[in-house]
């Protein structure tokens, strides 16, 4: 059984120092509530624990287990991070709670006080410049080679991961590190792969990615986002089509020349988002370095 | 696109020296030596020779670690291989190299050989993955591959470094485990500068442009993923499928003056066979992308003058004195060497485009050779290539997931 949303009231006393608690998006099993500590704005994040509804199910344990393991990986790798890039952790350190009978993992990160790009792509605005599209792909880059020094792979890089800052020196900020993989870890996965299948990158389709994945699923996800934010318009998916249509274009259907959109884009750039939306993994170029010295405005 | 002399026996001395020959005309950028028939001292010295007349020349040394695996049979022909000149180089069995340790010590004795003479860049040894790219061939090929940077470092030069992949044309056949060990290979944490690419093949004894497609479209795939990911590929015994490879990103071709030089194959190193004959001389017409026989040209070039490709080494088959017979094996290598070079001018590598256009034209004008009366070619001259290039050239665009 999944445990219930919880109201801020309930969070209040659980966590007394943060002022203002209210909550500000939800999603899946993760509650996100805004409050301030000692004037600083952070966010808590409260992740629904299900109970087995059989205490004897070993599926239903698992899957238990298994929640509250991604929480503890997400955790352990933004303790680990010191991109600027990466959204980083707030007061609260991870705890389990018991809270009215039911068990939440909260903790909290830093408040980043921008939209996503997401909401910037649906509000149909004006079009980044290349000298922005450009630092869009540079910090997730940068973000990209934080996490994969680790062997990690973020497996959910799409516009409404990144936020847009004011603050120069960090434009955009990933965050949710969710379902992110490791290479040298057990999987702990067992309710099949989980994605976003608009923003799937081909090799996640097979049914044995755990033997070759690795940071060029972020590669192919980065150059989604760039061009998805540059463009206005996903390079592969439409909005009327349905997850298996949805899929099947991310398998077989070539992207659209950026160029096609973004005429105003220098040829190179273009060139390179599109070498990156390539179906094979070898056929991305995987020098991190190199790749963050064309994003050099 | 560059391109270099395969270097092997009978390479000839002074004015006879096929190599300095090649880079004095400015036919080749530089060659690769083989030690199995050149004695270190003359490969030192030729090297030494290059060094000097030609500096900008790049002096390359395979070290045909791949015959390793043959080395045990005493029947084999190893050449100066198994002489005192190469001290890195023993026979090996297939599971000695399956230990990572091996591998490492083995890389060591071959890298610190090369430090020691005067190469522009180091090849790392490899061994030929049979059949397919999941081979327990192919598990110690990349451990080859993972290790060859760390010792390279270790031996303490500075000098670029490839490393030697070599694969059964069959292995580039299968286009699922192709792409998985290009995906493993192009990410590594201590990469190589690049890599020398040798398709085996069972024998040298067949033409070099006469290449299955689906290895054709495998090898310039393997060309176009590495250099996309930064690696420099020089791929040996190319001989004409070097622009095709350049095109597809590929930096440099070599090719010879034997057929042992324009194909790779073990075959050079098994056991001989009774008979073999003397070659005729051949003419490399960049308009029919293939060689004829010298007394092809003679009869064909009244006719068709456009077969000629118009550069310096037309002059080598004179038709009035010998019947289009070239004087001697440096005129014709020498030729090869000017046409092959002429389908990348300035050295700009090809693009795909170029290639089609290469075999449209070369369908179309062996469809009027051989609409003319008495004037078909056949055997190793026919077009049957072309059908080849062109699936090949297709396949590949449709594996590199360009538009073609």
């Amino acid at each position: 059984m999944q445990p219930p949303k919880l109201p801020p009231s309930d969070l209040t006393p659980v966590f007394p120092h943060f002022r203002g608690i209210h909550e500000i998006g939800f999603g899946g099993f993760k509650t996100v509530y805004k409050g301030t500590v000692g004037g600083v704005s952070e966010v808590l994040k409260v992740i629904s624990i299900p109970a087995p509804d059989d205490p004897t199910d070993k599926d239903q344990i698992r899957f238990q287990e298994e929640c509250v393991a991604r929480v503890r990986r997400e955790v352990a790798i933004l303790s680990r991070c010191h991109s600027p890039f990466m959204v980083k952790l707030g007061s609260v350190p991870l705890a389990e709670h018991v809270i009215n009978d039911f068990t939440y993992s909260i903790y909290s990160e830093e408040f980043l006080d921008g939209p996503d790009l997401w909401t910037l792509i649906k509000a149909k605005g004006a079009l980044p410049t290349e000298g922005e599209a450009k630092q869009l792909m540079r910090c997730l880059l940068e973000a990209i080679k934080e996490i994969w020094a680790m062997r990690f792979i973020h497996r959910d890089i799409k516009p409404a991961n990144v936020m847009k800052l004011a603050d120069p020196y960090r434009p955009f900020v990933l965050i949710d590190l969710g379902i992110a993989f490791g290479l040298l870890e057990t999987g702990i996965t067992i309710q099949g792969v989980p994605r976003t299948n608009r923003y799937l990158a081909p090799e996640m389709a097979n049914p044995n990615f755990r033997s070759s994945l690795d940071y060029r699923t972020d590669l192919y996800t980065t150059a989604l986002t760039v061009f998805e934010y540059s463009a206005g318009k996903h390079p592969i998916a439409e909005d009327s089509d349905d997850d298996m249509r949805t899929i099947s274009r991310a398998l077989h259907q070539a992207a659209r020349p950026l160029q096609t959109m973004r005429p105003d884009f220098s040829p190179a750039f273009c060139q390179l988002i599109d070498q990156l939306l390539k179906k094979k993994p070898s056929l991305r170029p995987a020098n991190l370095d190199w790749l963050i010295a064309q994003t050099e405005i | 696109m560059k391109l270099y002399a395969q270097q092997g026996y009978g390479t000839g001395t002074g004015e006879n020296d096929r190599i300095t020959a090649g880079l004095a005309a400015g036919y080749i950028q530089g060659a690769i030596i083989s030690p199995k028939d050149f004695a270190r001292d003359r490969a030192v010295a030729l090297m030494e020779q290059m060094q000097r007349d030609f500096p900008n020349a790049d002096r390359l040394f395979d070290p045909q670690w791949y015959a390793s695996i043959l080395a045990h049979d005493p029947d084999c022909r190893m050449g100066k291989l198994v002489s005192d000149d190469y001290s890195y180089f023993e026979a090996r069995r297939r599971p000695q190299l399956e230990s990572e340790a091996q591998v490492r010590t083995d890389l060591e004795q071959c890298l610190s050989f090369q430090a020691d003479i005067p190469i522009t860049a180091a090849i790392a040894p490899g061994i030929v993955i049979r059949q397919r790219f999941n081979s327990n061939e192919a598990v110690i090929a990349k451990n080859f591959v993972r290790n060859a940077r760390q010792v390279w470092t270790a031996v303490g030069d500075e000098r670029p470094l490839y490393v030697t992949l070599a694969m059964d044309e069959e292995a580039l056949q299968d286009r699922q485990a192709l792409e998985e060990f290009l995906a493993e290979i192009t990410i590594l944490d201590a990469p190589p500068d690049g890599f020398y690419l040798l398709v085996h093949n069972t024998t040298s004894g067949i033409d070099p442009e006469l290449i299955d497609p689906r290895t054709l479209a495998g090898w310039m795939l393997m060309n176009h993923s590495l250099n996309l990911n930064g690696f420099r590929v020089i791929n040996g015994y190319s001989d004409i499928l070097t622009p095709f490879l350049a095109a597809a990103g590929g930096a440099a071709g070599a090719t010879g003056w034997f057929n042992t030089q324009k194909v790779f194959s073990l075959d050079r190193f098994s056991p001989p066979t009774p008979g073999g004959r003397r070659p005729v001389y051949r003419y490399l017409s960049t308009r029919l992308l293939n060689s004829i026989k010298f007394d092809e040209l003679q009869l064909l070039r009244g006719r068709f003058p456009e077969i000629l490709n118009g550069l310096e080494t037309d002059q080598f088959y004179d038709p009035d004195e010998k019947g289009s017979l070239p004087d001697s094996q440096l005129q014709e290598i020498l030729q090869t060497w000017e046409s092959i070079s002429s389908f990348a001018p300035d050295g700009l590598s090809p693009k795909l485009s170029a290639c089609r256009g290469w075999i449209e034209t070369a369908i179309q004008q062996y469809e009027q050779i051989n609409f003319s009366p008495g004037m078909r070619l056949t055997g190793r001259s026919n077009g049957d290539h072309l059908d080849s290039l062109k699936d090949g050239l297709k396949l590949f665009a449709e594996l590199a997931e360009v538009d073609f």
